[in-house]
């Protein structure tokens, strides 16, 4: 059997507060394909950014198996997991979270200077459409000026995943579906492989994958052969 | 007020317990320092006066040269006033090799207190201090014998004490000596190790040589602290001067009738009372102030007070900026909360409750804390050191000014949750939604630097956000800068004190008054008996050099006619030479000009002039005077002469006046009578350096035995004496550099938790982005080091002008300290504060390195 490009296998992420135990992942098992274009969708609470977080190796899980590209995550040390972190993912935030006191152009620097095989920070800008606002700070962007900034700055660092938490979560509409198209863009002429989370089932056509995810485990996956572009999506 | 605000309110700090706990620990160091050493001086004087009521200290006391007959001291106890009176007597005696005060066993004044043992019973029996036991190597239960050969001379031959062998049967400790060092005696060598007390009937002389007094209803006061109780005793002493006047005749006319009486021969012997000049038998009616050990701990105490009222308020600033800035931020963080808060219809009040509440009870409970340990802990070390070194007093009494516990904490308190109330009031101004929606960051700008591309090209990314960092955020730069460079600066003043302090006895002793010792002549001594002595010196192998000279006390007035203050120096000690001996003065005192409190090797050396005054520095000083300025001499008979100031000269302890006898003529209009022979030691056979401590003791008896040598005196005593007064300020400035060290590490630790709160997100998002623990780390230490570089170097400077500062208002009047800093202190303070940067450093990076990154990217932007 073909190994899947990214394996979750009974994963269980468990938080303990008090005495309370919160199991935020309850036996998550899926796979994305490399290069593919993938929805997780559910309602709030139900466990995606869990799952995001695990697999961007922001977390630990509490049992279970995740590996990526062959190599197993789960159970990595402390050091292991930055390591992946630095080399082989690509975060972008609802809020962006860019360098305040960096230009556009240096915060892409920034992430691609730790970098072995980064891509070029100038080039990288011009391919998400900010060729002009070079040397902006991010104060003097628009909040998809902003998003684009972050998606510029995880690509430069040329990753094997590109994990995206509701991108489009704090822009206008028609921004976000500039945003959400730029990522469906990415992946289809990079070969990324993109991973949305979402609370908004409307997107769910775009994607070539869905995971629909109820009260921490997957309720139901979808396989879209003809993935519709963004632009024809109304919501 | 909903009653969720405190649950609110518990749980914020038990979120944020190590802000929390560094704002309680800040404000108890400040309240404990402050108050703490603000107590140190009324917890000294409190202890000493009431161990002076519990031993029934004199009052006041009746000296009289004819001495003082029974009948005195019971008119002096019917006088109006008086509690009781006894009479006294004190004599110098040699226990062994050692001079000791013989003195009686008192009943109802300045009663000793035993510490071992028991009040003497039997006749034969004595109480002692345990020096004299130390000295003499014997213990309790052992005999000494006295040796009164010296009092009986005085006394005309007639033997004052009937038994010679007494027992010890006690050490106790006296109120009227409360140092550990007595003053010297005109009897041979040293010093007086303590006192040796007898009961009574051992006498066998029939006058007191002292009436001690105790007034009524001084008790309540404290006789260091109250005006009232010298206004009383001065009353009473004023109200005494006439009956002093008539008994002291009476004793006269007495006298004079015993000698008729008795056989002409014993009149003829040239010693005892009768060779007194009855003429000038009068009463001394003198205060407690004239007691040396009452007047030593006056100064010292007064001393702490000085250093206790100036220097914890700088470090009580240092402090209160830290909290305020804690606070600051803290409100500044919630604002989203705020916001939402007011949203619901809180009212103002309710909504500051959690930010008020939570800065009164770090300020309140850490500023109580503070005072149950500074006022206990400080006071306690403080009085312990003392009077370890040189007093022989009871342990400390405690005692809390309300004053001083309001003003302390309240000003603790009214920084930090003044400080919250300030950053709240400004948040309360905007309305909700605006409180709600995130604040727009601070916008990124370029800085200077940038515009300069040949040096910022060249540096990396993580330099060029840490340089926009630096230069953006001002309040934060010049709050941390503040902050560090006043723990540096405190440090340096710490040291730097220390030095200033004991750099001058060096100076003085070695370096400036550079003789060995000093012989008081007798001013009618006559040719012969001079050229004698001189023989005499010139023949004694221990003696290298002699210079004889006029030495008396003067005061010194600023003559400035037209100016509304006079400036008067008291107590300077005048010495003039005659034109050939000044030329010799050298070998004795090494004159050099004034550098400002700093001693300078090998500086060209000032000769004593002939048409003018050479004064010290601090006198030159004191008086504001130019040279060639007019100064006016005052004698002891209070008589004024003009003179002319030719300028100052270094010098540190004491004042000093320098003059020929051709000047001093033309000033006094008389020549001046030679009193006085500096001494300067040989260096001692083969070389080997000066004189032992035996020899000296030796070579002392040898010369007071000469016909007309009053006194002998050693600069050694002298010296050891400050040394043992400076000592007691080593502990306070000790236990300030250790305050201080305390202070700069929660300071730096505070700034540090700000910055990195402060920088969370952005510190989250370097983690995402995969930057090792150690890389994200260095974003923030590398603005921590340049600003701990920046601040310590601006602390440098602000020490050198604190310390000078400082020491302008301890300073005391008779010493001048060293007033430049020792490149040493700099370093000292430097290598502390960086060390202490350092270990907040390596504490951070463990929070930083559990960071939880998404925590802190969940939120929103803020």
């Amino acid at each position: 059997m073909e190994q899947a490009f990214i394996r979750f296998e009974e994963v269980v992420k468990e938080y303990v507060m008090g005495e309370v135990h919160i199991r935020a992942a309850d036996g998550v098992t899926f796979s994305v394909e490399k290069g593919t274009f993938t929805v997780i969708v559910g309602p709030s609470g139900a466990g995606k950014t869990t799952i995001l977080n695990m697999l961007g190796g922001m977390d630990s899980c509490t049992s279970g198996r995740i590996t990526v590209d062959g190599k197993e995550i789960s159970g990595s040390t402390r050091r292991q997991l930055t390591d992946y972190r630095r080399y082989d993912i690509g975060f972008v935030f609802q809020f962006y979270n860019l360098v305040q006191n960096l230009t556009a152009l240096e915060n892409v620097e920034l992430a691609a200077q730790i970098c072995r095989h980064p891509l070029d920070a100038r080039q990288t800008l011009v391919d998400v459409g900010l060729g002009d606002r070079l040397n902006n700070f991010p104060a003097q962007l628009s909040g998809g000026e902003q998003q684009r900034v972050a998606i510029a700055r995880a690509l430069a660092k040329d990753p094997k995943l590109l994990l995206c938490d509701e991108p489009t979560g704090a822009l206008d509409y028609v921004t976000g579906k500039q945003i959400l198209a730029l990522l469906q863009d990415t992946c289809r002429k990079r070969g990324m492989t993109v991973i949305v989370i979402t609370h908004n089932l409307a997107l769910t056509p775009m994607a070539d994958k869905v995971i629909h995810i109820r009260n921490g485990r997957v309720s139901k996956e979808e396989i879209n052969t003809q993935p519709v572009p963004v632009e024809e999506i109304e919501w | 007020m909903p009653s969720h605000l405190y649950t609110d309110l518990l749980r914020e700090i038990r979120k944020t317990r190590r802000r929390f706990l560094s704002l309680l620990i800040m404000n108890m160091l400040a309240v404990g320092f402050l108050a703490g050493l603000r107590m140190t001086s009324p917890v000294m004087r409190h202890t000493v006066d009431r161990y002076y009521d519990r031993q029934a200290l004199m009052d006041v006391r009746v000296l009289c040269a004819l001495g003082l007959t029974e009948e005195d001291v019971e008119v002096l106890g019917q006088q109006d006033g008086v509690l009781s009176a006894e009479g006294s007597r004190s004599f110098d005696a040699l226990a062994g090799e050692q001079i000791v005060t013989l003195t009686d066993i008192p009943d109802r004044v300045n009663l000793p207190e035993v510490l071992e043992g028991r009040l003497p019973q039997a006749p034969d029996e004595c109480l002692t201090e345990q020096a004299v036991l130390d000295a003499l190597e014997i213990g309790i239960g052992d005999t000494l014998t006295l040796d009164t050969s010296d009092a009986r001379a005085k006394n005309g031959g007639e033997d004052i004490l009937s038994g010679k062998t007494y027992t010890v049967v006690g050490t106790a400790r006296s109120p009227l000596y409360i140092t550990m060092d007595r003053s010297t005696t005109s009897m041979g060598a040293g010093t007086v190790r303590g006192f040796v007390a007898v009961p009574k009937e051992n006498f066998t002389v029939d006058y007191y040589t002292t009436a001690y007094l105790k007034l009524e209803g001084l008790e309540a006061w404290n006789c260091y602290t109250d005006d009232a109780y010298e206004d009383a005793v001065d009353d009473f002493i004023d109200r005494l001067e006439p009956l002093g006047r008539e008994r002291a005749a009476m004793r006269r006319e007495q006298l004079l009738r015993e000698t008729t009486i008795t056989d002409m021969m014993a009149q003829m012997l040239s010693s005892g009372l009768s060779a007194v000049d009855l003429g000038n038998a009068k009463w001394y009616i003198l205060g407690r102030d004239t007691v040396e050990s009452y007047l030593t701990f006056s100064v010292d105490s007064a001393r702490m007070s000085d250093l206790a009222d100036v220097f914890p308020m700088i470090f009580f600033l240092v402090a209160a900026l830290s909290s305020l800035t804690t606070m600051t931020r803290m409100v500044e963080e919630q604002r989203g909360e705020i916001g939402s808060m007011k949203a619901l219809g809180l009212s103002d009040g309710a909504v500051s409750f959690k930010y008020l509440g939570y800065a009164l009870a770090a300020s309140l409970t850490g500023g109580l804390l503070g005072l149950a340990i500074g006022c206990t802990l400080i006071p306690w070390l403080i009085y312990y050191e003392w009077t370890q070194l040189s007093y022989l007093l009871p342990s400390a009494e405690f005692l809390l000014y309300p004053s001083v516990v309001l003003y302390s904490l309240g000003l603790a308190v009214l920084a930090t949750a003044g400080a919250a109330w300030a950053a709240c009031r400004s948040a309360l101004r905007a309305v909700p939604a605006v409180l709600l929606r995130p604040r727009a960051p601070m916008p990124g700008r370029r800085v200077l630097p940038e515009y300069i591309p040949f040096l910022w090209n060249r540096l990396s990314f993580l330099r060029k956000v840490s340089i926009r960092n630096l230069l953006r955020y001002k309040k934060r730069f010049w709050m941390t800068i503040a902050g560090i460079g006043g723990c540096t600066a405190i440090l340096v003043t710490g040291f730097g004190l220390r030095d200033s302090i004991f750099d001058i006895l060096r100076w003085q002793f070695d370096e400036v008054t550079v003789y060995d010792a000093e012989m008081g002549i007798r001013e009618d001594i006559m040719r012969s008996e001079q050229v004698n002595l001189e023989h005499f010196l010139a023949g004694m192998p221990e003696i290298g050099d002699s210079l004889r000279c006029r030495k008396e006390t003067v005061d010194v007035i600023a003559d400035t006619a037209g100016s509304r203050k006079q400036v008067t120096v008291e107590n300077v000690t005048l010495l003039s030479f005659s034109a050939a001996e000044a030329e010799r003065t050298e070998p004795f005192l090494h004159l050099q000009p004034a550098a400002d409190g700093l001693h300078r090797d090998g500086a060209a050396s000032l000769s004593i002039p002939d048409n003018g005054v050479l004064l010290d520095e601090k006198t030159f000083e004191l008086l504001g005077i130019e040279p060639g300025d007019p100064v006016i001499l005052r004698d002891s008979e209070e008589h004024t002469y003009p003179a002319v100031a030719t300028g100052g000269c270094e010098n540190y302890v004491n004042h000093y006046l320098y003059m020929q006898d051709g000047y001093y003529k033309e000033v006094f209009g008389s020549a001046p009578a030679r009193n006085t022979m500096l001494l300067r030691f040989s260096e001692g056979p083969g070389g080997t350096g000066r004189l032992s401590a035996e020899e000296q003791d030796a070579l002392a008896q040898k010369l007071v035995d000469q016909p007309g040598v009053q006194s002998f005196s050693r600069i050694d005593s002298m010296r050891t004496r400050f040394e043992a007064s400076m000592g007691n300020i080593d502990a306070v400035i000790l236990l300030i550099i250790a305050a201080a060290a305390a202070l700069a590490f929660l300071v730096l630790f505070n700034l540090t938790n700000i910055n990195v709160t402060e920088r969370l997100r952005e510190l989250a998002t370097l983690k995402v982005l995969g930057f090792y623990d150690g890389e994200t780390a260095s974003y923030v230490y590398r603005e921590n080091i340049f600003l701990t570089l920046l601040g310590t170097a601006a602390g440098l400077f602000m020490g050198r002008w604190l310390h000078r500062w400082l020491i302008h208002t301890i300073e005391v009047d008779y010493l001048l300290f060293g007033r430049t800093i020792h490149p040493k202190c700099y370093v000292y303070a430097a290598v502390l504060t960086m060390l202490f940067s350092l270990s907040v450093n390596v504490f951070s990076f463990f929070y930083i390195r559990d960071i939880d990154m998404v925590g802190a990217l969940a939120q929103k932007q803020e």
